[in-house]
């Protein structure tokens, strides 16, 4: 199968699988888990064949690879494009591994309604892939909102106690932002097509931009409604503030889905359009995001400290991890954007995709045991559920950067661009690692060492099924950890081509 | 002028569409009476005889249908013909709105299957006024003569006035009905002023002649008034903008749409629109030109206020009612905001020929909104208790498909893609930001912001919240057919125009080019 066929069946296997869920009677638990389960693994498959098949040295016309352009609405200019460079390609192998985990990891968890949810859980796949491999400006909006309906009913209907008020937070925080982009691109749109360039094409507004480009003052409105949409996604000091109730509130598959993929998107519209479309305002914009990243990383890092509800905990330190990367992003010195700190961001995207899913697939996993999610009812467990406790320890020091696991690449290559274009920066980004270290052991003390409670009814160790999903994502975490050549090799070339893209108008 | 001809029968063969639809609607009145009377004998219990059950509706179905497959062959039709002595005028435009207010009565005549007997209203009357308004609108699309406006228009508005008032026995339907009518009647004032102004400013009565005076006076040697063109153009706004519902002549849509028997207010909302839309472009693009730059500025400024005003108005509204079929009245007035952008955009381009995004929007909304109203419909929600928001609860699980469609109709409505309403937003959007006006862009934005959370209410109520097992019993979810097959259909184009908007996009382009400044 050519690159291309498969991509497509990458983005659409997910929702035609859903459909076909339709048929199934709703009663049927186990044949709808197993369909959607071997669904994903398809499109998990599939997703390996686009990475052997991912050329980093190649040169084209456009970044990106296994492209499909056709005529979609030639009226309107949009076309359907998709296509992946090394950017876009682990962040749809994120999606299509964490899909899976997901589905494995909310197994026995959900008992009501399971054909609905995991047709919901299927559609929302199709659109986070759709987000990552659109190269049209349209498409790629299309599926950002395409994206909501399912999340918001994951949301809203399998969640906890406050499952409505965090499912309406986070559809008004998102529409919001989208909708000021979605006047974003219209005004773009009309700006290019008064030069005669009518394509909502990536690679065509880039290169029209670079021969048309915006006034200044455009450029800076543009770019703040474009920035505030994905900042709101990323979320940003302080547009946070959906975010604990989202994490919270969701079954466990949606705070996977929710961390493990959900927020890159906010990351990474910044590196697919914020930037590119509008380099001078991103440059003008530089200081206030920064100074808004370092808020939140040490905001997030003090909100965990105090946090009793281990989900929540784990959704704050996520406002902390994101500002790093946000910070990475957006490190900009006197020879432009650092593409150092940029290839750590996106590491530290991964990377941090595959460790807090990891953590909130282990709360819910320990939370389907003991239905409590507060810390203070813990203690001990290391003595209880001592393979939980091994796999929760790995995971932990992954999320905080310890060396030889995924973090502390990310982190590494984040503070050391960052300390190139500008120290005060680097060092209070690197506070948060610290405050990170400090919680986290905290909450590793606090829920798993100390005296057990002696009348506590036994808790079973991790199961079979469990440690199945379990492994791959620890097995990453190590990968990631000692071999990020292998994932650099082919990030690194498209950040490269992505700092050519846009130029940088002179100072002064 | 062409030699008189008593006959014209070629002429004639081009308004058969309107022709299939007032004679069914004979037809349908003719057969009522016989009805009555074969019932009266083996039935005293004034109960229709089970022969009858389908054919009040079947052949209102049938005609509808007819008129529908006839309308849309016009649509590849490119010419433009004038006929009747320039009384009407055939075009793509006006052959679109017909297809416009033909799908909005199919479906009204589809959903009044089971619907109407629950209501105990089938009566040969109500099929009949659906199909004497929807005919009187196709008639109004096509007008090309102020007085063809007129009487078009007022022969459709007393269709509809007698259908708010069709359960006679409710009291909010006839207090709905009588201030539609009052109100109604003063805006048909105006009208009638407004078209006077619009003839002593030109002296003539024959819309294109008009049109052409407009665009060249000079070489029509015609001197052309044009303040009382401008007050002409004002007056009938003013008149189209109560018909539409735009802020702040939106006052009878609530009560109106509430009291109507709900299928009445799925028809109001979506045919009226489209007839009296049709006027307002037509108006709009014909009765404004470079000429006279004063008319198209004075009228823009005019309805940019009513846009703004009106998505402002309605979707505040909309924010903190309890009944949903309320909240949809007022939806229905916001929509009215968001194709006026259409208006505006067409009136600020100059030259090319702008205001596709509305014809096309309205189908998304005929669509979305009577699909919404027929779901209502279907469950047989008449009463203020069983239209709150509370009322819907559970209804994801009894009746998970109409839950779904009514989920879709929601997304649709507040321009979520992949739905046909995204790309009506994004149309108008887009042509209102290329035509420099993006503020008024803006206030869209901002109130589609608003609007977001009660249709996302909607959906919680159906989805999200405990259902109330004792309150409801599980009839309250039993849905009639009609309405269930008019939903899924729908719900069913929803999506497909979502996903292939192409076609749609260009015949609305190409529509519009019939109707553009010459």
């Amino acid at each position: 199968m050519d690159g291309e066929t498969a991509l497509n069946l990458v983005i659409f296997l997910p929702a035609a699988a859903g459909l076909a869920l339709l048929l199934l009677p709703g009663r049927l638990h186990g044949l709808i888990r197993g369909a959607a389960l071997t669904a994903t693994i398809v499109t998990f498959a599939l997703s390996i064949g686009l990475l052997r098949n991912f050329d980093p040295a190649a040169d084209g016309p456009t970044p990106f690879q296994f492209v499909t352009s056709i005529e979609w609405i030639p009226s309107l200019g949009i076309g359907y494009r998709v296509g992946l460079d090394g950017i876009s390609l682990f962040l749809v192998l994120l999606t299509t591994l964490i899909s899976p985990i997901a589905i494995l990891g909310s197994w026995t968890g959900i008992k009501e309604r399971v054909r609905e949810f995991h047709i919901a859980l299927l559609f929302l796949e199709t659109g986070m892939i759709g987000v990552f491999a659109a190269t049209d400006l349209a498409l790629f909006y299309v599926f950002w909102e395409v994206m909501l309906i399912p999340m918001i009913l994951l949301i809203g209907i399998w969640g906890s106690k406050d499952r409505i008020y965090a499912a309406v937070k986070f559809f008004v925080y998102t529409m919001v932002g989208s909708l000021l982009m979605f006047l974003a691109i219209l005004y773009l749109y009309a700006h290019l097509a008064s030069e005669g360039v009518e394509s909502f094409s990536l690679t065509t507004i880039y290169a029209g931009l670079l021969d048309h480009p915006l006034s200044f003052p455009e450029q800076v409105t543009l770019f703040s409604a474009f920035a505030l949409s994905f900042a709101i996604k990323v979320p940003l000091f302080p547009l946070h503030t959906w975010l604990p109730d989202a994490h919270t509130e969701a079954p466990t598959a949606g705070s996977v889905v929710l961390a493990g993929v959900l927020l890159k998107m906010g990351t990474y519209g910044f590196i697919r359009f914020a930037i590119p479309f509008f380099p001078d305002a991103a440059v003008a914009a530089v200081p206030w995001i920064s100074w808004l990243a370092i808020i939140g990383i040490i905001f997030g890092a003090m909100m965990c400290l105090v946090q009793e509800d281990m989900k929540r905990l784990i959704a704050y330190s996520s406002v902390s991890h994101l500002g790093l990367v946000m910070v990475g992003l957006f490190a900009y010195g006197s020879s432009g954007f650092n593409s150092k700190a940029v290839v750590g961001s996106i590491y530290q995207m991964l990377s941090h995709g595959v460790s807090t899913g990891a953590l909130f697939l282990l709360v819910g996993l320990i939370y389907e045991r003991t239905h409590s999610r507060r810390i203070s009812d813990y203690g001990g467990f290391a003595k209880i559920v001592p393979r939980f406790a091994a796999i929760f320890f790995v995971t932990l020091l992954a999320s905080i950067g310890l060396p030889a696991l995924s973090g502390f690449v990310g982190e590494f290559l984040i503070l050391t661009g960052t300390f190139e274009t500008n120290r005060l920066y680097a060092v209070l980004a690197a506070t948060g690692i610290v405050l990170g270290a400090l919680y986290m052991l905290n909450l590793y003390q606090r829920v798993m060492l100390g005296k057990a409670d002696e009348k506590r009814p036994a808790v079973a160790d991790v199961n079979f099924r469990e440690m199945v999903y379990m492994t791959p994502l620890i097995v990453l975490m190590v990968l990631m950890g000692i071999r990020s050549p292998w994932f650099t090799r082919l990030i690194e070339p498209s950040v490269e081509r992505w700092l050519e893209t846009f130029r940088v108008a002179a100072a002064g | 002028m062409d030699k008189f001809n008593p006959f014209p029968l070629d002429e004639v063969a081009r308004i058969l569409p309107v022709l299939t639809l007032f004679a069914t609607a004979v037809v349908v009145l003719v057969l009522d009476l016989f009805l009555r009377s074969w019932n009266a004998e083996p039935a005293p219990d004034d109960r229709p005889a089970p022969r009858s059950k389908w054919l009040l509706p079947g052949v209102s179905l049938l005609g509808t249908a007819l008129a529908t497959a006839l309308a849309v062959r016009e649509l590849s039709v490119a010419e433009t013909t004038t006929i009747f002595n320039g009384a009407l005028q055939i075009d793509l435009f006006s052959s679109w709105v017909t297809c416009l207010v033909l799908v909005g009565t199919l479906l009204t005549v589809g959903a009044a299957i089971g619907y109407a007997r629950r209501l105990d209203v089938e009566h040969g009357e109500l099929y009949a006024l659906f199909l004497f308004a929807a005919g009187s609108m196709a008639l109004l699309a096509q007008s090309n003569n102020l007085i063809m406006v007129f009487v078009s228009l007022e022969t459709f508005s007393m269709a509809v006035y007698v259908l708010t008032s069709y359960t006679r026995d409710s009291q909010r339907s006839v207090e709905g009905a009588l201030k539609y009518f009052v109100l109604g009647g003063v805006s048909s004032a105006f009208l009638l002023l407004g078209l006077t102004f619009i003839f002593g400013a030109t002296g003539e009565i024959r819309i294109d002649t008009m049109a052409a005076i407009i665009a060249d006076p000079a070489a029509a040697a015609v001197g052309v008034d044009t303040h009382l063109l401008i007050a002409g153009l004002g007056l009938s706004v003013v008149a189209l903008g109560f018909k539409v519902g735009a802020f702040p002549f939106h006052a009878w849509i609530p009560d109106a749409y509430e009291g109507a028997p709900v299928l009445v207010t799925g028809f109001m909302s979506v045919t009226v629109k489209s007839a009296a839309f049709a006027v307002l472009v037509r108006f709009a693009l014909m009765l404004t030109g470079d000429q006279i730059p004063e008319a198209a500025e004075y009228l823009t400024e005019a309805v940019w206020w009513l846009a703004a005003g009106t998505m402002v108005f309605g979707n505040l509204v909309a924010l903190v009612q309890s009944s949903v079929k309320r909240m949809l009245a007022y939806s229905a007035i916001s929509h009215t905001g968001y194709l006026l952008i259409g208006v505006v955009a067409a009136l600020r381009s100059t030259g090319e020929a702008t205001g596709a995004p509305i014809l096309f929007y309205l189908l998304p909304y005929t669509l979305m909104t009577f699909g919404a109203f027929a779901i209502l419909a279907g469950l047989g929600r008449e009463s203020r208790e069983g239209e709150t928001f509370e009322s819907l609860r559970g209804l994801s699980r009894r009746r998970p498909f109409l839950a779904f469609a009514m989920m879709l109709f929601m997304v649709s409505l507040a321009g979520i893609p992949p739905t046909a309403g995204f790309w009506g937003k994004f149309y108008l959007f887009r042509e209102a930001v290329a035509a420099g006006d993006w503020p008024l862009a803006l206030v869209g934005i901002a109130t589609t912001v608003m609007s977001v959370y009660y249709y996302l209410r909607v959906v919680i109520a159906m989805y999200m919240e405990p259902a109330d097992e004792a309150r409801q019993p599980a009839s309250a979810f039993e849905c009639t057919l009609g309405p269930a097959i008019v939903v899924a259909i729908a719900a069913a184009a929803i999506v497909a125009i979502g996903i292939f908007p192409d076609e749609l996009l260009e015949l609305s382009e190409k529509s519009i080019e019939s109707v553009a400044r010459p």
